[in-house]
């Protein structure tokens, strides 16, 4: 990754402001994140739709849609990491360098299912040890291309550094889904229910079913709370290492090097 | 692919160009839910009051302050984001909390018709629930404007809160050594300055090694155009940079 290759305007961001790049970011990418979704996240819905439909009271579908949340998170990553610093990829490259790193990846996965476990049986234990030293651990990953050993040193320096931005990830990485969630649900039932008067045909959420609308509304959050971590992280690196002043630096000592 | 920034610039007719950064989904709903909550205190005020005057009236009393009430929640609702944003050139007490304002697309100040076509058209951008239109509005519109502001010809930018700062200082100071060996004139470029200013000011947040890193590849430059030679590159930089703009009191 060269940061002197940003299409990221390199500056001091507030969690909020954050966000709202991460919306632009969406915009930006154009086709891309559709034929993305149609590619790497659709084929899940599926699966998961089907499970849901024949076996609709089990707490299984729930607790297996949680555990892969994260890993459909990894291909909008990569998507972001590579388009910010280069041209914008095809999804099916995407998907390519996603299968070609799938190995490190995984690493994280079990990692973190392993933490997530451990923490509900240890009662969070594990999170005030491990949350800190590997938050930024698939970021660093993807936009670094190092393995699990030295990005999981570099993500702990960096978490160290700026456990602000690591608790703000947090809070939106797990609440963000949650909102999304919420809305869908109720934007679903609201057309289909009010507008419509076609009752409940697919349950309520309410009543602990996983409805098509609560998974669309996760499903859509993903990319974007994938894509906000990556610029908290951007902004975690220019605030402790001044990337903006590198940028200005080598624009100055080799103009022309910079956008 | 575009640069991912949220910053819009506006030129006035005498060619000046203002820069402002536009106001997402995120800040707004902040502010949004900062409005609710007051709005909600408020409508608890208006009806306490509007009971008090009906127990203490009677009967009559009774349905005539609750008729008072009903109209006084109805006018606060519609009522308050329009009357706030008219008065206070774009703002409202949510806004203002998160230094937001709504502004005209030329950058101007909104009037009563904006403000009010923008607050008229809230009930559409609400839709079906939890503002998902206003929402998926915002996604695809390149100024971030919901229905509302696309009607009204307005958009919401956040105010920079910038303060003037300080000349910041080197550390430590020129010594008389090094005085001596100064160059009586020294001329950096403006872009220069910047960058070394900005190392000045966030040399502590970034650490020594850091800056000493960084300042090594402007070093070279500064040295070979100015004459001016430290013990390190970072105090080249910073020796160059007082002489430049403090001149002979450096």
């Amino acid at each position: 990754m060269n940061p002197l290759q940003s299409r990221l305007a390199l500056r001091a961001r507030d969690p909020l402001t954050s966000l709202d790049a991460a919306i632009v970011l969406a915009r930006s990418l154009g086709m891309v994140v559709p034929q993305l979704f149609a590619l790497t996240i659709l084929p899940w819905c599926v699966v998961l739709g089907g499970w849901v439909a024949w076996a609709p009271t089990s707490v299984l579908p729930w607790v297996v849609a949680t555990a892969v949340y994260p890993l459909l998170q990894l291909p909008a990553l990569e998507l972001g990491a590579t388009a910010l610093f280069g041209e914008v990829p095809s999804a099916g490259r995407v998907v390519m360098r996603g299968l070609a790193r799938l190995d490190v990846m995984m690493t994280l996965w079990v990692r973190g299912i392993v933490w997530a476990v451990t923490s509900v049986m240890c009662l969070g234990l594990p999170t005030v040890f491990l949350v800190p030293s590997t938050f930024w651990l698939a970021e660093t990953v993807a936009l670094e291309k190092r393995g699990i050993g030295p990005a999981i040193e570099r993500a702990g320096r960096l978490s160290v550094s700026a456990p602000g931005h690591v608790l703000t990830a947090c809070g939106v990485a797990l609440f963000g889904p949650m909102i999304a969630v919420v809305a869908a649900e109720s934007t679903g039932q609201a057309l289909v229910s009010t507008v419509l008067q076609l009752g409940q045909p697919f349950g309520s959420l309410w009543d602990g079913t996983l409805t098509p609308w609560a998974m669309a509304g996760s499903l859509l959050a993903a990319p974007i709370v994938a894509w906000f971590r990556l610029i908290l992280y951007l902004d975690s690196r220019t605030r402790i290492e001044g990337w903006d002043l590198q940028v200005a630096i080598d624009g100055i000592v080799s103009p022309g090097s910079t956008r | 692919m575009d640069p991912v920034d949220t910053v819009v610039a506006f030129e006035t007719p005498e060619r000046v160009v203002f820069r402002h950064r536009l106001a997402g989904p995120a800040p707004r709903a902040v502010a949004w839910l900062v409005d609710a909550l007051i709005q909600v205190l408020l409508g608890l005020m208006v009806m306490a009051v509007a009971l008090l005057a009906g127990i203490s009236l009677g009967e009559l009393g009774t349905g005539v302050a609750g008729a008072i009430a009903l109209l006084g929640v109805f006018m606060l609702q519609w009522g308050y984001a329009t009357v706030f944003e008219a008065w206070w050139r774009g703002q409202t007490p949510g806004k203002v909390a998160l230094g937001l304002r709504v502004v005209r697309r030329d950058g101007g100040p909104v009037g009563w018709r904006e403000a009010l076509l923008r607050n008229l058209l809230r009930a559409a951008d609400a839709l079906p629930s939890l503002y998902v239109v206003g929402l998926v509005t915002m996604a695809v519109d390149p100024r971030l404007r919901r229905l509302g502001d696309l009607v009204a010809g307005t958009m919401v930018v956040a105010e920079g809160r910038g303060h003037l700062e300080d000349t910041p200082a080197i550390d430590p100071p020129v010594t008389p050594a090094e005085r001596d060996v100064l160059p009586a004139r020294v001329r950096l470029l403006p872009e220069e300055r910047a960058v070394i200013a900005g190392l000045l000011r966030r040399a502590h947040a970034l650490g020594p090694l850091r800056v000493e890193e960084l300042a090594a590849r402007l070093a070279p430059q500064v040295e070979a155009r100015t004459g001016v030679t430290g013990q390190t590159a970072w105090r080249t930089l910073q020796l160059a940079w007082v002489r430049a703009v403090r001149g002979a009191d450096a």
